[in-house]
């Protein structure tokens, strides 16, 4: 498991996002599985939990489809939903970082006073593996005793967490916005 | 949190089987240019060559990936038949830069275990007339060489019920893949039906088989391998002290396999094998054995037509494991065996016919076994069942006058 060293978090009056310059998710096994072309989609969490540190109150997952094309040297992001967004053509600090600003987590109903701790979690996952894990029959038990019973190693997962206040946080220009 | 990375992954497996990896890929785009398949010392293009490592219907997905757009998916697919075809350990895909511009290369690398263990059962069946059968192997694949042994009771393909051990040893391919050596060592103890019993010499029937065969078998072109060796087989007597005959014989083989590929799948499959006993191999007996087969399959979609003929002819005085045998679970199916001849013939000729729609299959069986000097009866059955891969559950009926006797038949490898 790997941990940026800080987490900031960006807030624009409606979302908040994780922010970690430091964090570096296109290398080592996922970048040698996208380079063999293949797609590596990265999945994330972000856990927003009360005051105690165990309450969790809003979860918001997140994947992204990564790729890598083999002729031209840039990556390809794609977030899926019901009108997938792509970039194409993006260095490996470009398709991170746009990625991250896709990892947001909605801040309605958050009261400017109230302690609450922001977890984010990131992993790898290979189309692959997922699909290994479902036939045309429905779901494998062998995939599924498979997947967990692997070493995870290998796997990268990163997972931070920070304790904020709402009113402690400087507010960012919107996404949409800009 | 393991809750979270579970459903997270189930319903990411969900949705990634259905989303198209080629939506997200961005080499997708990107045409095939060449497809190899390689492992430790070999490796094949299935698009040109007709390697018979793969499958005819695996090499042929595999080669119609060449001229396509690049499908990540469908390349994962492929790795994963790959890795259960062959046994691997791993399969994976690597994809290159082609030649051209806009076109890549595609590198499945296969990595077969150095040692691994297999069970299987080559046969078990039960048929209505003569019983069970069947046989356990355990096989220990070291370097790839083969090390089996098992155990087997099979009272369905000769005259006799022959119950005991095997013990096999195949060597790793020789000569460039071109050759193999295979040393198999069986000792069996015999049971002989009664109807048998009656019909032959006290002498003849032995009480005990042991099997000595080293053979090497060696690949003269693609579709044509020879084969030669020996047999050294120890008959133990039936009368406590009496000393074990001999039947040792030199073999040899003839095997012709061609896949004919277009609109429809075929294949065709010819085959030549001679076992010769003489005196000069301390042999009690000296004979001649020929036995030749023609197989020749056809496959378009689900329809499967399947003509299987073949012919024997015994000549000198050989023991009774060599005679030649109809009414079983492979020909004239629903005839017994003992009722057509109960020490089997010298002579022998049959056809097979089966068509299969999906797992339904029909079949019309005829043949005739005698003995040299008798004369010829032909006889036929139908039958009907069910065959999905190696089971096979049918029904069949020998075609008689005035009578119409059914005989269930259900089991594997047959």
């Amino acid at each position: 498991m790997g941990h940026a060293a800080t987490m900031d978090v960006a807030f624009d009056g409606d979302t908040l996002r994780p922010v970690m310059p430091d964090i570096h998710f296109l290398t080592g096994r996922a970048l040698e599985r996208l380079k063999d072309a293949r797609t590596v989609v990265f999945l994330s969490q972000i856990t927003l939990l009360r005051e105690d540190h165990v309450t969790p109150f809003r979860r918001m997952p997140q994947r992204s489809y990564v790729s890598y094309d083999i002729w031209e040297g840039r990556f390809k992001v794609t977030i899926p939903g019901v009108t997938p967004e792509s970039r194409l053509g993006l260095t490996a600090a470009q398709a991170e970082a746009w990625c991250m600003e896709n990892m947001t987590v909605s801040a309605l109903g958050l009261a400017p006073e109230q302690d609450f701790w922001m977890r984010f979690d990131l992993r790898t996952a290979d189309p692959k593996d997922l699909a290994g894990i479902v036939s045309p029959s429905g779901i494998s038990i062998s995939g599924l005793i498979e997947l967990f019973s692997r070493k995870t190693d290998g796997e990268p997962h990163w997972a931070m967490e920070r304790r904020l206040r709402l009113a402690d946080l400087r507010r960012s220009p919107s996404r949409r916005n800009r | 949190m393991k809750f979270f990375w579970l459903s997270s992954l189930l319903v990411g497996a969900l949705l990634a089987a259905r989303s198209q990896d080629s939506e997200t890929n961005v080499n997708s785009r990107y045409t095939v240019e060449t497809v190899v398949v390689s492992g430790a010392g070999w490796s094949t293009s299935p698009a040109v060559d007709r390697d018979h490592k793969l499958s005819s219907g695996l090499r042929k997905e595999i080669a119609s990936l060449v001229g396509e757009k690049l499908n990540p998916a469908r390349l994962d697919e492929l790795a994963r038949r790959l890795r259960k075809e062959l046994r691997a350990r791993t399969v994976e895909q690597r994809v290159l830069r082609g030649k051209s511009p806009e076109y890549v290369q595609v590198v499945f690398q296969v990595e077969v275990p150095a040692t691994r263990f297999d069970a299987s059962v080559p046969k078990f069946l039960y048929q209505g007339e003569q019983g069970w059968s069947g046989a356990i192997e355990g096989t220990a694949t070291l370097h790839d060489n083969g090390f089996t042994a098992g155990v087997v009771s099979d009272g369905d393909e000769l005259v006799e019920r022959y119950t005991g051990v095997v013990a096999r040893y195949e060597s790793q391919p020789l000569i460039g893949d071109r050759a193999r050596l295979r040393f198999e060592f069986a000792s069996y103890h015999e049971l002989w039906n009664p109807t048998a019993v009656s019909a032959a010499d006290a002498s003849e029937l032995y009480r005990t088989r042991q099997e000595f065969q080293p053979v090497l078998s060696v690949r003269v072109a693609r579709p044509l391998e020879l084969s030669f060796g020996a047999s050294f087989e120890s008959l133990g007597q039936q009368m406590p002290g009496e000393a074990p005959l001999a039947a040792n014989a030199v073999v040899a083989g003839a095997r012709y396999h061609e896949d004919l590929e277009g609109a429809s799948d075929q294949s065709v499959e010819a085959d030549y094998d001679l076992r010769a006993g003489s005196r000069t191999l301390a042999s009690d007996y000296a004979y001649s054995r020929h036995r030749w087969e023609f197989r020749y399959r056809l496959t378009h979609g689900k329809h499967q037509l399947l003509d299987d003929g073949w012919g024997g002819v015994l000549l000198g005085q050989a023991p009774l494991f060599e005679r030649f045998v109809l009414g079983n679970s492979t020909s004239l199916r629903g005839w017994d065996k003992f009722a057509l001849d109960p020490l089997g013939g010298n002579r022998v000729v049959h056809n097979t016919v089966e068509y299969h729609y999906g797992v339904l299959q029909v079949f019309c069986d005829t043949g005739a076994i005698w003995d040299s000097g008798q004369a010829v009866v032909a006889r036929s059955s139908v039958g009907a069942g069910l065959r999905q891969g190696v089971f096979s559950l049918a029904v069949a009926f020998p075609l008689r006058d005035g009578r119409m006797d059914p005989v269930f038949m259900v089991g594997m490898n047959y």
